[in-house]
């Protein structure tokens, strides 16, 4: 099967690096399923998004992404983050409550709102692969 | 003669109590010295895949985001001051706050007046005591910064500078806000070990350079040393076959969200080396303190022990002279 070379790096640290088979992202301008031999391509991924990289061995990755982009190289993928966690770091009901927190609409509750949606909605599509 | 011993037993009982502390915070910064490089190393990957995109896009978009665009009459410049949040570390604040001095006087020098943004106690409480007004602080991270401390900081930076653009002359422009017309920072590069140099760099605006022959090829958006002659640059290879990316959205879209990024990531990095350097000043400074307590502790003990043989040989002349006065008072009657 053909594979390509996904790099998962946020600001702190490099997440994960390995090949992989395929990875799935959502742009700001729409979803993106990505597979070897993708044309070149940089994108700005959403605010705060889920990204799922199937890896050639092992099970899927499920990723909740915040403020991150994605380059495209030839053999090459990376995500570049500035914050990352893979779902199965994600502490499920520390996320719950800080969505049960932050319920009013001043940017900073917005934001923390989004955070912990995509945090969620990354632990849960782990959990149902 | 043993209140004298005593004193001193006393003066070596608590350099003892010094030493214990002394000794602690020298491991606890050796161990931190160790963490902090690790982190150093791990920023590392971020930091080159920005700039292996930024390059990409800077050839591809126009060049004219505010960050890229030397202001014609720059007023106001920030300086962002990196400072430790605890004292015990040597030179470490005074040599950070002494480089940012120097650039201040340079700026004034240009004509740009320089607006203070501090990061870390030591330097709050500096410009404090000299009634200095400081624009922003952050504090209590300077040992372990995370990147959210970093990315705050630039979000008020950023905002400050993206202000500046419609200032005229004097006062604020449209917007209501006396923005700055430069960004410039002050921090401590951690070569090694033993040397870590206070260093002043400019982070905006940006100089974007041409690197090759037609200028086409790669170009890197870097930040200049303030006051040095030459930039500091992360240049990119320029002879390799480009790649046609697509965009998504357009090149100049992304370009305007990641540059704000890029400076973020670059105080980021600042501020972990700054932590790095400040670990490392800590553990100097722990040494020597506990080695002249060690020193200290031996002369006192001798001076102890001087003192405790002296009141011992005065103890025996004393009875030895009171024997002898009794014999003689015997003898006597």
């Amino acid at each position: 099967m053909a594979e390509m070379t996904v790099e998962l790096v946020a600001v702190e640290r490099r997440l994960w690096s390995g090949k992989a088979s395929f990875v799935l992202a959502r742009t700001t301008e729409g979803e993106l399923g990505i597979m070897p031999g993708h044309e070149p391509t940089l994108a700005q991924l959403e605010e705060a998004g889920v990204v799922r990289i199937d890896p050639v061995d092992g099970s899927p990755l499920t990723v909740a992404v915040h403020g991150g982009f994605l380059s495209i190289g030839p053999e090459t993928v990376s995500i570049l983050a500035e914050f990352a966690e893979q779902a199965d770091e994600i502490d499920v009901r520390r996320a719950q409550s800080a969505l049960d927190r932050a319920s009013g609409d001043e940017p900073d509750e917005v934001a923390a709102r989004k955070r912990a949606e995509v945090r969620l909605k990354a632990a849960e599509s782990a959990g149902s692969n | 003669m043993a209140a004298q011993i005593r004193v001193l037993r006393r003066r070596i009982r608590s350099t003892q109590s010094i030493k214990k502390i002394t000794r602690a915070m020298e491991l606890i910064a050796t161990s931190r010295i160790a963490k902090a490089r690790a982190r150093v190393d791990e920023a590392k990957p971020y930091a080159e895949q920005m700039t292996a995109v930024l390059t990409e896009l800077a050839s591809n978009s126009a060049l004219d985001h505010p960050l890229l665009v030397e202001r014609e009459h720059a007023k106001r410049a920030a300086v962002l001051v990196v400072t430790s949040d605890r004292g015990q570390c040597g030179g470490y604040n005074a040599n950070v706050l002494k480089e940012a001095e120097q650039l201040q006087s340079l700026l004034r020098e240009q004509g740009k007046e320089p607006v203070l943004y501090v990061i870390g106690r030591k330097g709050v409480s500096y410009y404090r005591f000299r009634r200095r007004k400081v624009e922003a602080s952050w504090t209590g991270f300077s040992e372990q910064p995370s990147y959210e401390n970093a990315a705050e900081a630039a979000r008020e930076l950023v905002k400050a500078f993206m202000a500046g653009a419609d200032d005229d002359g004097e006062g604020p422009g449209d917007d209501g806000i006396h923005g700055v017309d430069e960004l410039h920072l002050v921090y401590t590069q951690f070569k090694n070990m033993v040397t870590q140099v206070p260093q002043a760099r400019r982070m905006a605006p940006m100089e974007v350079e041409y690197v090759g022959d037609d200028g086409a090829l790669g170009d890197v958006a870097s930040e200049t040393e303030t006051g040095g002659a030459t930039g500091t640059t992360a240049t990119a290879a320029a002879d390799e076959p480009r790649q046609l990316y697509a965009f998504e959205p357009s090149a100049d879209v992304l370009f305007d969200s990641l540059l704000p990024k890029y400076i973020g990531a670059r105080l980021f990095a600042a501020l972990l080396e700054s932590a790095a350097s400040e670990s490392a000043n800590r553990q100097r400074a722990m040494k020597a303190a506990t080695d002249n307590a060690n020193e200290l502790i031996r002369t006192l003990t001798l001076e102890a022990n001087q003192a405790r043989q002296a009141q011992i040989t005065q103890e025996i002349s004393e009875i030895v002279g009171g024997a002898d006065a009794l014999v003689t008072a015997g003898s006597e009657s």
